[in-house]
């Protein structure tokens, strides 16, 4: 049992003394990922896409109505903050496409409010320019298009009410209900955008959008730095490990001992890396943050996560190429589980396969950590999910021991 | 301690690297084994270790069978691996406290203590593994194997990588093992090495056969190592 131990402290000794390399491999890692990232939005999208989308609106006649509609659409804070929506006349708005000065210009038709109004619905052109690249325009004409849809979705509410009108023989109702129910809309229009002013918009139970994105980056770059870790792993059966087999230790055994080694410094890792996140987040909720558990189910999260990356390496290997297999697993199950998008965001499929993704149990661990109270629930899906990864794992060691033929052929 | 092995096999593959392996090393003794590259020494000693397991045969210590070699042979024997079998990012000190913590621990400490004096592997005790010579490494590994004081040492190309005043040391420890009792099974192609081997035996074609005590070494070589 001893030797167990030695091997352990060994292993843990060793991870500990790789962790400047690691700490600074990922960092350069990082910084290069996030530099090619920026680089290629910038040559995809250019420096127009960076600065506030303009675009040009014409109304065709003196419409009152409509402008009041613009300056109503133009304040709301979706599209305030994406598009500046300027009135102008039609020479002015052809004169800007030409230039590159307008990103598109909506022209709308006279009567436009009554035609609403009325159901007749007649149609805005939308004009955009060539100064702007593809991928743009086919967005502005996407967007343009949904909005065109929500209100024709808005009026068939009118139009059912209509209906109801029609069938219970109440015609005479149809004229008083319409402008009701047309009034009510503005009115709620209105409200909506007053109300997402004032409240947070969540993106998961619980934790704001803000907070929800710092916990996925700390998520991220462990994920990263547990990545380095890779090379260090011994995850096929050398000639010391084959000794050490002979001598008590086996297989499964070094295994086990590798994964509680790796985990340990990884969830002190994490811990060191997460307490001041964490805290800071605590301290501006003002939350109830208190009980003892909670802090240990922190650090039970990060060495769950040590287990599940020592399992990844071992199914997949650690060499040059295994690596960068991994990186792509790694890249899919956070993307899946929400980790760069809330998972409310998503297609419904990948939601759905986002539940069993182990980085959304991790997650949850986490919003029970912000919310300060202790999830029974929760930490039984996180303690299942790491003895899973282990026994995953352990098959993984058996298998690569016994069905590899590249090391029966060599005789390693 | 008496080492008797009978038709040991073993194939990687198609390809049978051992076909019928018949030999003993005697106690007292220092039992050379040669042939050329691939023939199947190290593999030989891997599975008298106890690192690797033969497809068939039969392993006797002083003529009682050795029933499961994999897990019992390390207790009686001490292997020189051609690899390291040591962690390159910890210390000699590190490496050397796990090879001494299989067994009593105390008395392989004590034993720790006077195969680094022999060795002279106080010099760069603390220093990485990574950091250390081809030579050292050795040296190393070869105290690892020496650590839980084993009475058959096997050794695969034991002086490999060596220099010259290591040769010589290396080639005194093996002279005095024998003395006190202990046996050694030794693959070599260093004519030194060789020529103090007690008895001589050659791999070729999978079968093992005993050479005469003065053989010259062109015969040797033209014979057993083509």
């Amino acid at each position: 049992m001893y030797c167990r131990w030695i091997f352990f402290t060994l292993k843990v000794k060793k991870f500990i003394r790789i962790l400047p390399v690691i700490l600074l491999e990922t960092v350069l890692f990082v910084l290069i990922l996030f530099g090619v990232g920026a680089y290629a939005t910038k040559a995809v999208y250019g420096e127009k896409a960076v600065k506030e989308i303009r675009v040009g609106i014409v109304a065709e006649g003196e419409d009152r109505m409509a402008d009041m509609l613009i300056r109503l659409v133009g304040g709301m804070d979706s599209i305030k903050d994406t598009a500046s929506l300027e009135m102008m006349s039609k020479e002015e708005a052809e004169a800007g496409l030409k230039e590159g000065k307008i990103y598109a210009a909506v022209i709308l038709p006279e009567g436009l409010v009554d035609s609403i109004i009325s159901g007749e619905n007649i149609p805005a052109k939308i004009l955009t320019g060539n100064a702007y690249g593809k991928i743009e325009t086919e967005v502005f004409t996407q967007l343009s298009r949904a909005g065109a849809s929500l209100l024709t979705t808005a009026q068939a509410g009118i139009y059912a009410a209509d209906t109801f009108c029609v069938e219970n023989g109440r015609q005479d109702l149809i004229a008083q209900t319409e402008n009701d129910l047309n009034e009510a809309y503005l009115r709620f229009a209105l409200e909506r955008s007053a109300l997402f002013k004032e409240k947070e918009v969540k993106a998961v139970k619980g934790v704001n959008l803000t907070d929800y994105y710092t916990v996925s980056l700390l998520f991220a770059f462990l994920s990263f730095v547990g990545l380095s870790f890779g090379k260090y792993m011994q995850v096929e059966m050398g000639e010391k490990e084959k000794l050490l087999k002979s001598r008590g230790i086996g297989n499964i055994q070094q295994y086990l001992i590798e994964t509680a080694a790796f985990s340990a410094v990884f969830a002190f890792l994490g811990t060191l890396f997460s307490l001041p996140v964490i805290l800071t987040i605590i301290n501006n909720s003002k939350s109830s943050f208190a009980p003892a558990p909670v802090w240990i189910v922190m650090m039970v999260i990060w060495f769950l996560m040590g287990v599940f990356l020592r399992t990844l390496f071992q199914i997949l290997g650690n060499h040059t190429g295994s690596m960068g297999v991994c990186f792509i697993v790694l890249m899919v199950l956070m993307f899946s589980s929400g980790i760069f998008i809330p998972s409310a965001f998503l297609p419904v499929f990948l939601e759905k396969v986002g539940t069993y993704v182990p980085y959304k149990t991790w997650m949850e661990g986490m919003v029970m950590i912000l919310q300060g109270k202790f999830a029974v629930k929760a930490t039984v899906k996180l303690v299942m999910i790491g003895l899973l990864s282990a026994a995953i794992g352990v098959l993984a060691a058996v298998c690569r021991e016994n069905f590899n033929p590249a090391l029966k052929r060599r005789g390693r | 301690m008496e080492l008797e092995i009978r038709d040991i096999k073993k194939k990687y593959g198609k390809k049978m690297v051992l076909r019928q392996i018949n030999l003993t090393a005697l106690s007292g003794q220092c039992t050379g084994i040669v042939g050329a590259n691939g023939c199947g020494k190290s593999t030989l000693l891997r599975i008298l270790a106890g690192v690797e397991k033969a497809d068939a045969g039969e392993i006797l210590i002083n003529g009682k069978e050795i029933k499961n070699p994999l897990r019992q042979m390390a207790a009686y024997v001490g292997y020189i691996p051609q690899e390291s079998a040591l962690m390159p990012e910890l210390t000699v000190r590190d490496n050397l406290k796990l090879w001494a913590s299989f067994g009593d621990y105390r008395e392989n400490c004590r034993n720790l203590k006077k195969l680094c004096e022999q060795f002279q592997i106080q010099t760069f005790y603390k220093e990485k593994v990574k950091n250390l010579s081809g030579g050292m490494c050795k040296r190393v590994n070869i105290v690892c194997a020496l650590i839980h004081s084993p009475s058959l040492l096997l050794m695969d190309e034991p002086s490999a990588a060596l220099d010259m005043v290591f040769k010589e040391e290396l080639k005194g420890y093996i002279r005095n093992f024998v003395k006190e009792g202990g046996s050694i099974l030794l693959s070599s192609h260093d004519e030194g090495e060789i020529t103090a081997c007690q008895s001589l035996w050659a791999i070729k074609d999978g079968m093992a056969v005993r050479l005469p005590k003065e053989v010259p070494v062109e015969e040797m070589v033209s014979k057993y190592m083509k």
